[in-house]
């Protein structure tokens, strides 16, 4: 058997494999990024690459079909169905290369690639044959080769309306490489979209993303519409433990609040939703479970436990959410039961395993979540910090929005702010609360203690907005919780805070935290600031890199199975330290 | 009521959460030839009254409330080898509690501030500890010859076996034996009032007044 050359251009690079050897094969062998959707079955067209020199051969009919309807000149081939017969010199199309995104709005710029497990490609549906009257299923699944995907028998009222004496075009919705969800009359390849959701306790966010190229469509936001049955989640736990159909009008606002922000954004992006063929939903446990109506029973009383922690992916008439009927819901995975899938999904946005070897995330939210890298080892614990940093709990506490106080610095003698969204300020929210106080400990108006010095007992701002010593006290408590989890956790790893590499924080603050007021509070420990990264919604960003990428969801599946978790309120040793941790003070 | 320049040291020792202090002051107290209940009565308990209303008021917060509560056992070390040797012993106690967080739940730092708070007031405390069976509360107490039973509870899933101690206590033909507090984030008056308890606490220094009330101590 002869070997032959194939030379990459423009790079010049050169490879060398047997005579048959199928190019895509061999680049695919080779490291080099090409996107493989229909995992080289000569479907989908991408894995395009121009002759420019040497023997290629014919392209066969069904190839031919594929070219076509891109309207390719014939120096074009797809490097699947191109065999190596001699040397032969190529470029690669530039719509060959892997697609990448970088998924985060704020922080370090991650670049995955897009690889999602639902995809959209033309398919040729052959006429029939009088001489071989094969079945119109028959006809489309000739074009792929074994292993043959499953096929929902939904596809057949579609294949029922294509012309039987001419050949045409459909276009398969594949999930997973093996099962096809659903067929659409024509090329609607370029229509592929989902959502990702980011389910919180408060509030819901909705990220509508193009399959294609992981371009973000819209995004909407709005209040979690459960905080009727109440604003944390233990209050919504009890009340559907202890009254069954109450977990059923919980799991339907849920959907409400979820399907309200789809509507706006499919909206926004101009498409329907039969357009949305997998949603991705990425909330903390009580959140997922509560979604899916599941009974609360082993959430209320200890010995608390999850019912699951990965879950196969959901049919849409499952979800209850607005989205092609055929379509998928995956739901991210909780990491044993009390951290969840939120947390799971922000550590893949932050993709934490290919960063540095010692790190810390923490999550400013409710829950006020944290989990320590120490190489291959990984520990989570929730400390239940309350929902002081969304800005509830507060005597004028609001969550990041219009009207929001985000930022404060001292001014003078004084005290001086910025409210999102310009004009009066209507509230203060996390990152504002963080700057308050922290001008306040500079100021000299509350002590260490956390006690207000002045005689009015009050930090004013302006006519009905200050913070009083009850609203001081519960940021203490919250940052105490937060800071008695990192220091258990640390302690536990056998770690010190100098030892770590990264500090990653996420939370929807409305903004930007200020580091430096964080850790003069003692919110989170006083390291190098460039050590610290803060990284927003994590939770959404997350829900998109498990929407664009199979492997990703594997991945994340692995890595929350492998976390350990760290109980606080076991461990004797909390009490102690939580009260330690009490005093607004930095620390390492 | 005979006033001693050591009364206000005392108190303000409490205040200020001086371990060494109030020991200290104990024991001069005693040299003083001061009975050892009106130590306590006169000289420290009004301390551990003022920390309450700081307490109430915001001024203090937790670190300083358990501090002041460990100043006052402090000064109780030193008086309680002396009190339990006088006829005013057993007066000065001002009662046996068994306390725990009920059955289902593991929340203890509220739970934890009663029983230091109760102890610091000069009740004698057994502390349970947190998942507590609703029938060890009651089997505790009867060993014990308590006189109050105190129940925390955090979350309303949990809040609702605090009914069945009172129901188990019924039922065990036990009810008239002791006092049954109740207290707990979920919980107040109307809860307390619907299961039957004999009391209930908002807050730890709540809790104290609650326990004297029960006892006819108030």
């Amino acid at each position: 058997m002869r070997d032959h050359q194939l030379i990459i251009l423009p790079e010049k690079r050169v490879l060398t494999a047997p005579e048959g050897t199928i190019v895509s094969a061999l680049l695919f062998e080779n490291g080099i990024p090409i996107g493989f959707p229909c995992r080289q079955r000569g479907l989908c067209g991408k894995c395009l690459v121009e002759i420019v020199a040497g023997e290629a051969g014919l392209a066969y009919p069904a190839e031919r079909a594929v070219l076509d309807r891109q309207n390719r000149p014939p120096e074009f081939r797809l490097a699947c169905r191109l065999t190596l017969r001699g040397p032969l010199s190529i470029r690669i199309a530039p719509q060959a290369r892997l697609s990448t995104i970088a998924p985060l709005i704020e922080g370090r710029r991650r670049i995955m690639i897009i690889d999602p497990p639902l995809k959209k490609f033309a398919v040729a549906a052959p006429a029939a044959s009088a001489a071989d009257p094969e079945s119109a299923l028959d006809g489309l699944l000739a074009a792929f080769t074994p292993p043959k995907p499953a096929v929902a028998s939904t596809v057949l009222p579609v294949l029922a309306g294509l012309d039987p004496r001419r050949a045409g075009t459909v276009t398969a919705v594949i999930y997973e490489d093996r099962r096809i969800l659903a067929v659409e009359p024509g090329d609607s390849s370029g229509r592929a979209f989902g959502a990702a959701v980011d389910l919180g306790t408060t509030t819901v966010v909705v990220e509508i993303v193009d399959l294609s190229d992981g371009r973000t469509a819209a995004i909407a936001a709005g209040l979690n519409g459960q905080v009727r049955f109440g604003a944390d989640v233990v209050s919504r736990i009890t009340a559907a433990h202890l009254e069954p159909k109450k977990s059923l009008e919980l799991r339907d606002e849920a959907r409400r609040s979820i399907n309200a922000l789809l509507t706006e954004a499919f909206r926004q992006a101009g498409i329907l939703a039969a357009d949305c063929y997998e949603i991705v939903v990425a909330g903390n446990t009580p959140m997922n479970h509560l979604f899916l109506g599941l009974p609360m029973t082993t959430l209320a009383e200890a010995p608390f436990r999850a019912l699951f922690s990965a879950l196969e992916s959901l049919d849409a008439s499952v979800g209850g959410l607005d989205m092609n009927g055929a379509g998928r819901i995956y739901i991210a995975p909780n990491i044993k039961s009390f951290v969840g899938g939120d947390i799971a999904a922000g550590l893949a946005a932050v993709d934490i395993e290919n960063g540095p070897e010692k790190a810390l995330f923490i999550d400013l939210g409710t829950n006020g979540e944290i989990v320590v890298k120490n190489g291959p080892r990984f520990l989570a614990t929730s400390t239940a910090a309350g929902p002081a940093f969304e800005g509830m709990g507060l005597s004028c506490g609001m969550i990041a929005g219009p009207g929001a106080i985000h930022k404060a610095e001292r001014d003078g003698k004084g005290i001086d702010w910025r409210v999102l969204g310009g004009g009066e300020g209507r509230g203060i929210c996390g990152s504002g609360l963080v700057d308050i106080l922290a001008v306040a400990l500079g100021q000299e108006w509350i002590d260490s203690e956390g006690r207000i010095l002045n005689a009015d007992r009050n930090i004013f701002l302006s006519p009905g907005l200050s913070l009083n010593q009850k609203d001081v006290r519960e940021v203490q408590l919250a940052a105490a919780a937060i800071r008695t989890g990192i220091r258990m956790l640390l302690a536990e790893t056998g770690l010190v805070v100098s030892d770590l590499d990264r500090i990653y924080v996420a939370g929807a603050f409305g903004s930007a935290l200020d580091i430096g007021n964080a850790m003069r509070i003692g919110l989170i420990p006083t390291v190098l600031p460039e050590k610290i990264e803060f990284v927003g919604n994590a939770s959404l960003a997350g829900a998109k890199v498990l929407l664009l990428s199979g492997e990703e969801r594997m991945r994340c599946e692995k890595l929350a199975a492998t976390i350990r978790h760290l109980s606080l309120a076991q461990d004797e040793r909390f009490q102690e330290i939580f009260i330690d941790s009490l005093t607004f003070k930095r620390w390492k | 009521m005979i006033m001693h320049s050591l009364y206000p040291r005392m108190a303000q020792a409490i205040i200020d959460g001086d371990l060494e202090a109030t020991a200290g002051l104990a024991r001069e107290g005693l040299l003083a030839g001061l009975p050892a209940p009106d130590i306590i009565t006169n000289g420290f308990l009004p301390g551990l009254d003022k920390v309450g209303v700081l307490w109430e008021d915001g001024e203090y917060f937790l670190p300083e409330l358990i501090q002041s509560a460990e100043a006052m056992k402090a000064a109780m070390a030193v008086l309680r080898p002396v009190l339990e040797g006088t006829a005013g012993g057993s007066a000065a106690s001002r009662g046996r509690a068994v306390i725990g967080t009920i059955e289902g739940d593991i929340h203890d730092i509220g739970k934890n501030l009663v029983s230091s708070l109760l102890s610091a007031n000069g009740f004698e405390v057994i502390d349970l500890g947190a998942d507590v069976k609703v029938d060890r509360f009651i089997d505790a107490a009867v060993e014990a010859k308590a006189d109050l039973i105190c129940l925390s509870a955090l979350l309303t899933t949990t809040m609702v076996n605090q009914r069945r101690v009172l129901v188990r206590l019924q039922e065990r033909g036990l009810r008239d034996r002791f006092k049954v507090l109740v207290g707990g984030a979920p919980v107040n008056r109307k809860w307390a009032d619907e299961i039957g308890a004999d009391g209930y606490g908002e807050n730890a220094t709540a809790a104290v007044r609650a326990a004297l009330k029960a006892l006819g101590k108030a």
